[in-house]
């Protein structure tokens, strides 16, 4: 399994998806679960949605929403002289210089770019100790013909990924790695039963805030449902329970989600022998969860502990990715009807 | 058309009181629509039933909406305090005039914004500055009673300036949004046996946070939604030079801003129409601001949107610039994507 | 009048269950509701059919208060804190506090003053905040207490002549105003009401929109505890609102401006029944009118407000005869047609 997920971290980092443009991403995951589930639609918003029916009578619905769009640059000037100026999707500015990336032009070409600085010698005392911003960066596409580029052009970053077992090094691991723990789940589930027909939504456009998760949730109308994204592991955050690789699969508590999913999703670990970590959020928790809980559903969340978030590399554990479908897997195996009838009452008084 | 741009940005309708203007609206629509309802929170959606056997369903936003202040206090003197209502630089309303309706004659009663100076080092300051802590609107009231004939806490104003029209260019307070609805308006007197289904869209308090564009697509839920807007511009000396939009290259075809990105197919509709029939155009990346698509993208299970926006100079100052041309070239475009 | 009981509950957003309960025995006890329903997200909502059925109208608090989260417990059994909600750091030093489901004692202390140099002007940061519960260590703090556990302010409610002092008054003052109104009818409103008993207001307006899943009001009137600013210290034009003028309306709040056919409905109810009230003097602030309009179909809305100074802390003051004034207008808005037909014109 592990090599398994390895493979798709390698192609899905390198499939073509920022947020409203998931055509490339898309189609990687859509041929990965297509023998895995029943049914396969995408919606208005580009969401993915794979649904595996419950082996038995069904007694409600499971989403599990993970984004699967990236961060990346557009192109908001073309300069005659051979460079674009960029305006950023959620990257940080001082990862580019030197970077190698791809422009996505009208036509359809991928065409190189690079993202330049100025050499050493030419620089002086005052702009050695500046960080670049937006507005002095510049990609150079003077190996291209100018007039291919235009305002608007989506550019994503090279980076080729690598593996240095347990980990894998690779582009967008935020949150493609969580989808990967969404097929994980989807392959463990092939032999198990279940109750709960099973939403697997592959959703857009979170990282610009325009969460095609709403969307989703506002069509499927969930019983339960569980947000899967990237948390940052390993790295001290002052006042926060410390977070690290391989020590498996994160569950949050706090305000936005539901108390019983989130409880149950810790048990289940308990109960299957899975390690799981905590983390608190103390109000909106900056994932497809804050959107699911708008829309009036019950929300669990379950977070994969990643370094280097929004990196040109990020670094993950194939473990803790297993081990996030496993316990998706079972928690769906062992949901019953029961554990809906307490969430909404009405009586006459 | 440029009479109908002079009426609408003449109305002082700023957020939350869009029912002057709704009104001018369907006056000029009088005759050119098949019916118009106001929704719950007083959106105004008028439409056009289309001839096809299975005709699409388009839709149309313009933000009926303004920007401008209210009045939160009226002090012993007659002068009175003010917070903004959307986006108000201070700095744009030094000098400013502004306009409330008065409650006594119901004529529109001019007020005249400044800053508290007690020093010198205060005027320093507050000039360079200004918040609404310090700014103040004298109506040329001398008593609070005085004041209080004509205005009270609770209403609110406008900038005041004239619609002024040189070198094709037309400059005037809330071409943010007014533009747009003139567009719309223009686009259903032209409109004729349109094969698809056409809704125009007058929605409300755009400026304080994309309210009604948040629930007007619900009752809908068009095919697609295209908000029209201005956008700013990078043609002015020293202009934003991470940002290419130019008065006078056309209609914007936006790809970007903060609050969306636009949905593919409104990008390609719009681009091929524009193409296919020789309208000038231009693509968009916008570094800051949002529009209505915002709402429509988020609308139920989801509505393909985008925004069709007027290069715009000196956005929410009281002399907005738009260039005739894109106007006209805005119209034209959304007849063919509609048709 | 339960504002007693109400402000000394303990319910930060994501944890009104104890207020929930409080609030649904009060309504059952008055036997004037027709049908409750309680959703995922703990918002309460109980039904009242009108005279006449032809419209309803949603009457709105929220149950929620701000407190704090437990993120972390440290090696010497102190807990790491986060807010919920708007908490100024400055308002917690030397606050009794009470953590978790067993409501635990703690306290969150500051370096004795004789051991302070730089840091005596320092404004705390909340890594620099601990709640200390007595605990000998981590482990002794673990059988105690846990990570995800709620804190919450302590305070006693006092009331004196003209005046109660208490927490979370934003928002169980309007709470007790809705029992009190629902508890005080001697006859059917004119048109449905429905009382709705929100969560997670506090923490963005998280629980209001779930409502119009489920009843299709066609206006909100919104009751909400709002800040004063009415104190030595800040400018007579830059108050929000003065204890003892009587409840304040809003016209702009953040993000939203008040239906103005709503606004001038309850400013004609309050002249018609001659109570005192004021304009809010401040346009900061959400509330959950502004998330009702912009969710689903939309629901148009107005707020009256209870002034209260030192909001979001763990101790405000309100003034009685403003409570009474807001609940007889309040009353008014809610029994008579004045609002909900204001929205034909």
């Amino acid at each position: 399994m592990n090599n398994k997920i390895k493979d798709m971290i390698f192609e899905f980092s390198q499939a073509y998806g920022p947020p409203g443009r998931e055509e490339g991403i898309r189609n990687s995951i859509r041929k990965r679960v297509e023998g895995l589930c029943d049914e396969i639609t995408v919606d208005q918003s580009g969401n993915l949605i794979a649904i595996k029916h419950a082996t038995e009578k069904t007694s409600g619905r499971l989403m599990v929403s993970t984004h699967m769009d990236e961060v990346c640059l557009l192109c908001s000037k073309v300069l005659d002289s051979g460079f674009l100026r960029v305006e950023p999707v959620g990257f940080d500015p001082k990862l580019l210089p030197s970077q190698k990336v791809i422009v996505h032009t009208k036509d359809g070409e991928q065409l190189r770019g690079v993202v330049g600085m100025l050499a050493p010698h030419l620089q002086t005392e005052e702009t050695k100790s500046k960080i670049s911003d937006y507005d002095d960066l510049f990609v150079d596409v003077s190996m291209h013909d100018i007039s291919k580029f235009s305002v608007g052009d989506f550019i994503t970053f090279s980076s080729e990924p690598f593996e240095s077992k347990p980990f894998v090094f690779a582009k967008t691991i935020d949150n493609r790695g969580c989808c990967i723990a969404s097929v994980v789940a989807l392959e463990y589930l092939q032999s198990m039963r279940h109750s709960f027909d099973f939403y697997a939504v592959f959703s857009s456009r979170e990282e610009i805030g325009a969460f095609g998760a709403r969307t989703a949730t506002s069509m499927i109308q969930p019983d339960v449902s569980i947000a899967m994204d990237v948390t940052f592991g390993n790295i001290d955050i002052p006042g926060h329970p410390k977070v690290e690789l391989g020590k498996g699969p994160v569950i949050a508590k706090g305000p936005v989600l539901t108390k019983r999913v989130s409880e149950r999703l810790l048990s289940c670990g308990k109960n299957n022998g899975i390690d799981t970590q905590l983390e608190v959020t103390p109000s909106r928790t900056g994932t497809d969860a804050d959107q699911i809980q708008l829309e009036g559903y019950p929300v669990g969340l379950v977070s994969i502990p990643l370094s280097y978030m929004h990196n040109t590399f990020e670094k993950i554990n194939t473990d803790d990715i297993k081990e996030t479908g496993r316990l998706l897997a079972l928690f769906t195996s062992e949901l019953k009807q029961e554990f809906l009838t307490i969430q909404s009452e009405e009586e006459g008084a | 058309m440029k009479e109908l741009i002079r009426k609408l940005v003449d109305v002082s309708s700023p957020s939350g009181h869009e029912k002057k203007v709704h009104q001018v609206i369907l006056q000029e629509l009088e005759g050119h629509v098949d019916g118009y309802r106001y929704d719950n929170i007083g959106n105004l959606i008028v439409w056009k039933t289309g001839v096809a056997e299975k005709p699409k369903k388009y839709l149309l936003d313009g933000h009926a909406d303004e920007i401008g202040v209210v009045i939160t206090h009226v002090d012993e003197k007659g002068f009175l305090r003010i917070d903004p209502v959307g986006g108000v630089n201070p700095l744009m309303l030094l000098g400013t005039t502004l306009q409330f309706e008065s409650k006594e004659t119901h004529e529109m009663i001019k007020g005249i914004c400044s800053y508290e100076s007690e020093t010198f080092e205060d005027a320093k300051k507050n000039l360079q500055n200004p918040n609404y802590d310090v700014l103040f609107v004298d109506i040329g009231a001398s008593s609070k009673e005085e004041a209080l004939k004509h205005v009270n806490v609770g209403n609110f104003g406008t900038y005041e300036s004239p619609f002024i029209e040189q070198n094709g260019k037309l400059i005037s307070k809330s071409m943010d949004d007014r533009i747009a609805c003139a567009i719309i308006v223009q686009l259903f007197k032209e409109l004729e046996n349109t094969p698809n289904d056409v809704y125009g869209v007058f929605s409300v308090q755009e400026e304080v946070g994309i309210v009604g564009a948040s629930v007007a697509g619900y009752d809908i839920m068009p095919d697609m939604a295209i908000a029209i807007d201005v956008t700013a511009n990078s043609d002015t000396p020293k202009g934003f030079k991470r940002m290419d939009l130019c008065l006078g290259n056309g209609p914007a075809i936006k790809i970007k801003d903060k609050a969306s990105i636009s949905d593919s197919v409104v990008v390609d509709r719009l681009t091929q129409c524009a193409k296919e029939n020789g309208i000038p155009y231009q693509y968009e990346v916008l570094l800051f601001g949002g529009t209505n698509a915002h709402g429509y993208q988020l609308t139920r299970s989801g509505i393909a949107s985008g925004t069709l926006s007027i290069v715009t100079r000196y956005v929410h100052s009281p002399h907005e610039m738009v260039d005739m041309n894109d106007v006209l070239n805005a119209v034209k475009l959304l007849k063919k994507v509609v048709e | 009048m339960y504002l007693k009981n109400l402000s000394e509950l303990y319910g930060a957003s994501g944890n009104e269950e104890a207020v929930k309960k409080y609030i649904r025995e009060i309504v059952k006890k008055t036997g004037k509701i027709d049908y409750i329903k309680e959703d995922h997200l703990g918002n309460l909502m109980c039904f009242k059919k009108g005279k006449n059925q032809k419209k309803t109208l949603v009457l709105m608090a929220h149950m929620d208060e701000v407190g704090l989260l437990v993120s972390k417990i440290e090696e010497d059994g102190k807990l790491n804190v986060l807010p919920v909600g708007g908490v100024d750091p400055r308002v917690l030093l030397g606050k009794r506090v009470v953590v978790g489901e067993k409501n635990i004692d703690g306290i969150i202390p500051f370096k004795a003053i004789h051991l302070q140099k730089s840091d005596y002007k320092k404004v705390p940061d909340w890594n620099d905040i601990r709640v200390d519960i007595g605990a000998k260590d981590k482990k002794d703090a673990e059988s105690r207490v846990g990570i995800g556990d709620y804190c919450h302010f302590n305070t006693s409610f006092e009331e004196y002549e003209n005046r109660y002092i208490g927490k979370a008054f934003d928002d169980r003052a309007g709470c007790s105003i809705m029992l009190d109104v629902l508890e005080s009818m001697t006859e059917l409103p004119t048109y449905n009401v429905i009382f709705a008993f929100v969560v997670q207001e506090e923490i963005g307006l998280r629980g209001s929109g779930a409502v119009l899943k489920h009843f299709h009001p066609d206006a909100a009137l919104i009751l909400e505890g709002t800040t004063a600013g009415d104190n030595p210290e800040l400018k007579k034009e830059r108050w929000s609102t003065h204890l003892d003028n009587g409840p304040a309306i809003n016209y702009l709040q953040s993000m939203y401006v008040i239906d103005r056919r709503l606004f001038n409905a309850i400013i004609r109810t309050a002249e018609d029944i001659k109570i005192p009230y004021q304009m809010k003097g401040r346009t900061v602030g959400g509330t959950d009118a502004g998330r009702l309009a912009r969710s689903f179909y939309g629901v148009p809305g107005a707020v009256v407000n209870v002034p209260a100074r030192y909001i979001h802390s763990p101790v405000s003051v309100m003034s009685k005869s403003d409570y009474h004034h807001t609940f007889k207008l309040v009353k008014a808005l809610v029994m008579t047609e004045n609002y909900l037909e204001a929205l034909e014109v």
